[in-house]
């Protein structure tokens, strides 16, 4: 299997704390990847780093095989990463439709030049509609569509998240968090969903989790982070036997 | 006589909302649809409307093969005798100016946004902008090529002087006006019905979000302060035609916050707001000012503008207590897609029940 993102010896640091040190890893495309770490080992700022909200120090980043880091956000999400934030970022005054339609890419009616014009742009707003209808009834968000996203749920706003990140057709989907505050039931069920993702159309996750019981019935391989560096890998049952993981969480 | 003088008490009211109701749609589009604090709307107005003055009296000038000075009475006098003379000097030099001073002032909105585009925090840039008006004005004031300095720059041509009756050529401005401001009117419901327009809304919410989806914010900054700036550019042209001269001191900052209130009283992200709320001002404007000559001829002492002001800011006070999201509160923005799921809901709940 061909590898769609190759992070090499990436080194971040805030003010001499040092971020993200020297960090390698490689994801394989269509699969599912956790990234699990006590708080402030740098899971976040990884995410940060990849879909380009905060540059490098050092190192370099490769996504299908042309180098990334540096580039400005909009152009990495041009290149087919799209992510979610540990706090719903949702666009809070606007309908939980109008949220999911803003991802898609190369929009006609997003240029001045087209957008008074509603005839240029109107068949493939209602396809991206279209679209939209499928994902808001896998996420069992339809019949909130017409509510501001400030108004639905803690849960329902993670699902928002996923299906905005969907919307965007990416390669590649940075999720962070997404069963922070979520009953156990429907996590499970996010989840499943991601899983289905991953199976149906080749998708690849990258989720950073707090809830090891869940994460590690799904996920295929999980890179375990402490104090900035990746400290272990493998798939979830290697992880399990590694003394590393009870080290890192349970100090020695 | 009582009939003529509400007619152009009416037309007077009516030009001058056109050219408000301008000026409040495009700090609306900056503020109320993307976020940007325009603290500096009067610079993009002056711009448009010096520019007028400046192209007019250079037009003439060039036209009638002299070179008076464009402050001198002389030049004044060439200027309406030419544009009595020929309709193509009064037409043209109009559409001339129009295309100047917009462009101008978006030129000018440009070159301050792109400079001023590594400070994040929008206040500053509200700041910056506001310092550029002011300093703008003064330099405007003393620096007597651009606008004739202090005394201002008098005898901008009506460009319908040549039909002959002053007041005939006065109707055709005001129709050529309103219809300036319809055409910009339409254009802005038309963009922020769009996906253009959901981006704008989408940058307001979350800059940090918007970005990470692919927008590119910056470029999109950039385009809205063009667009506003050239708005008002336009709106200072018509300005300068109505009233037929350009001071400097006609465009102090209190014009910035008199959109600005505007924009407030009739509800922010709403161009049916924003049309609402600049009537309100233009009224009250007028009103006072009318009020005030009338007062005067009656020697009674009270001074009307500073009344405006107790009026306008009592006013303000009320909306903000009672209606703090404007008199027409923004709704949510309806595209295509929204108003295709709306339709389709009926049809879509009895599939998911069954």
């Amino acid at each position: 299997m061909e590898e769609i993102l190759v992070v090499e010896n990436i080194v971040k640091t805030f003010y001499g704390l040092k971020a993200l040190d020297n960090i390698s890893l490689k994801i394989k495309r269509g699969r599912l990847y956790g990234v699990i770490g006590p708080n402030g080992s740098g899971k976040s700022t990884l995410f940060n780093v990849i879909s380009g909200l905060l540059k490098p120090d050092s190192g370099s980043i490769y996504f299908m095989g042309e180098r990334i880091d540096g580039l400005p956000p909009h152009e990495i999400y041009k290149r087919g990463i799209a992510r979610s934030f540990q706090i719903p970022t949702l666009f809070l005054k606007m309908p939980v439709i109008e949220n999911t339609l803003l991802p898609p890419k190369k929009q006609k009616g997003e240029m001045l030049r087209y957008a008074p014009f509603q005839r240029s742009w109107e068949s493939q707003e209602l396809n991206l509609a279209g679209r939209a209808k499928d994902i808001l009834h896998n996420l069992k968000l339809i019949h909130v569509y017409r509510n501001q996203a400030g108004e639905i749920s803690g849960g329902q706003m993670k699902l928002l998240e996923i299906g905005r990140a969907m919307m965007a057709e990416p390669k590649l989907i940075l999720l962070d968090e997404p069963t922070a505050g979520i009953a156990p039931n429907l996590a499970e069920e996010i989840f499943k969903t991601i899983k289905a993702l991953c199976d149906r159309y080749g998708l690849t996750f990258m989720v950073i989790e707090h809830r090891y019981d869940i994460l590690f019935q799904h996920a295929e391989h999980v890179f375990l982070l402490n104090e900035g560096a990746l400290v272990a890998e493998g798939p979830p049952s290697q992880l399990l036997a590694n003394p590393v993981l009870a080290q890192v969480y349970l100090g020695d | 006589m009582v009939l003529d003088q509400i007619v152009s008490i009416v037309i007077s009211t009516g030009n001058f909302y056109a050219i408000w109701l301008i000026l409040t749609l495009s700090l609306n589009y900056e503020y109320g649809y993307n976020g940007i604090l325009n603290f500096g709307k009067v610079l993009f107005f002056g711009v448009g409307a010096f520019a007028a003055g400046y192209v007019v009296a250079n037009l003439a000038n060039f036209v009638a093969g002299v070179a008076v000075d464009m402050c001198s009475a002389q030049a004044v006098q060439l200027r309406l005798e030419t544009a009595r003379a020929s309709p193509a000097f009064a037409i043209g030099g109009f559409l001339l100016a129009l295309a100047a001073g917009s462009i101008l002032a978006g030129l000018v909105g440009l070159l301050l946004t792109s400079s001023t585009m590594r400070i994040k925090e929008g206040f500053i840039l509200g700041i910056v902008l506001l310092a550029a008006g002011e300093t703008s004005r003064i330099v405007v004031r003393n620096y007597e090529p651009i606008a004739c300095g202090y005394h201002g720059l008098v005898g901008i041509p009506n460009p319908f002087l040549f039909v002959g009756d002053a007041q005939t050529s006065t109707y055709y401005l005001s129709i050529l006006i309103w219809a300036v401001a319809a055409v910009n009117f339409i254009t802005m419901v038309k963009v922020s019905r769009s996906p253009y327009g959901r981006m704008l809304k989408a940058m307001r919410e979350n800059e940090l979000a918007a970005e990470s989806f692919g927008k590119n914010i910056n470029k999109v900054r950039q385009q809205v302060l063009f667009i506003g700036s050239f708005m008002s550019g336009m709106a200072g042209v018509l300005y300068a035609y109505y009233i037929g001269f350009v001071a400097a001191d006609d465009f102090t900052s209190l014009k910035t916050f008199d959109i600005w209130v505007a924009m407030m009283l009739g509800g922010v992200g709403n161009h049916v707001g924003a049309a609402s709320g600049a009537f309100l001002v233009t009224v009250i404007d007028r009103a006072t000012r009318t009020l005030r000559g009338w007062l005067a001829t009656l020697n009674i002492p009270i001074e009307m503008l500073y009344v405006r002001w107790i009026i306008v800011g009592v006013l303000m006070l009320i909306v903000l207590m009672y209606r703090p999201n404007g008199l027409i509160p923004e709704g949510p923005i309806k595209t295509p897609a929204y108003r295709l799921f709306d339709t389709a809901n009926l049809r879509w709940s009895r599939w998911r029940k069954s």
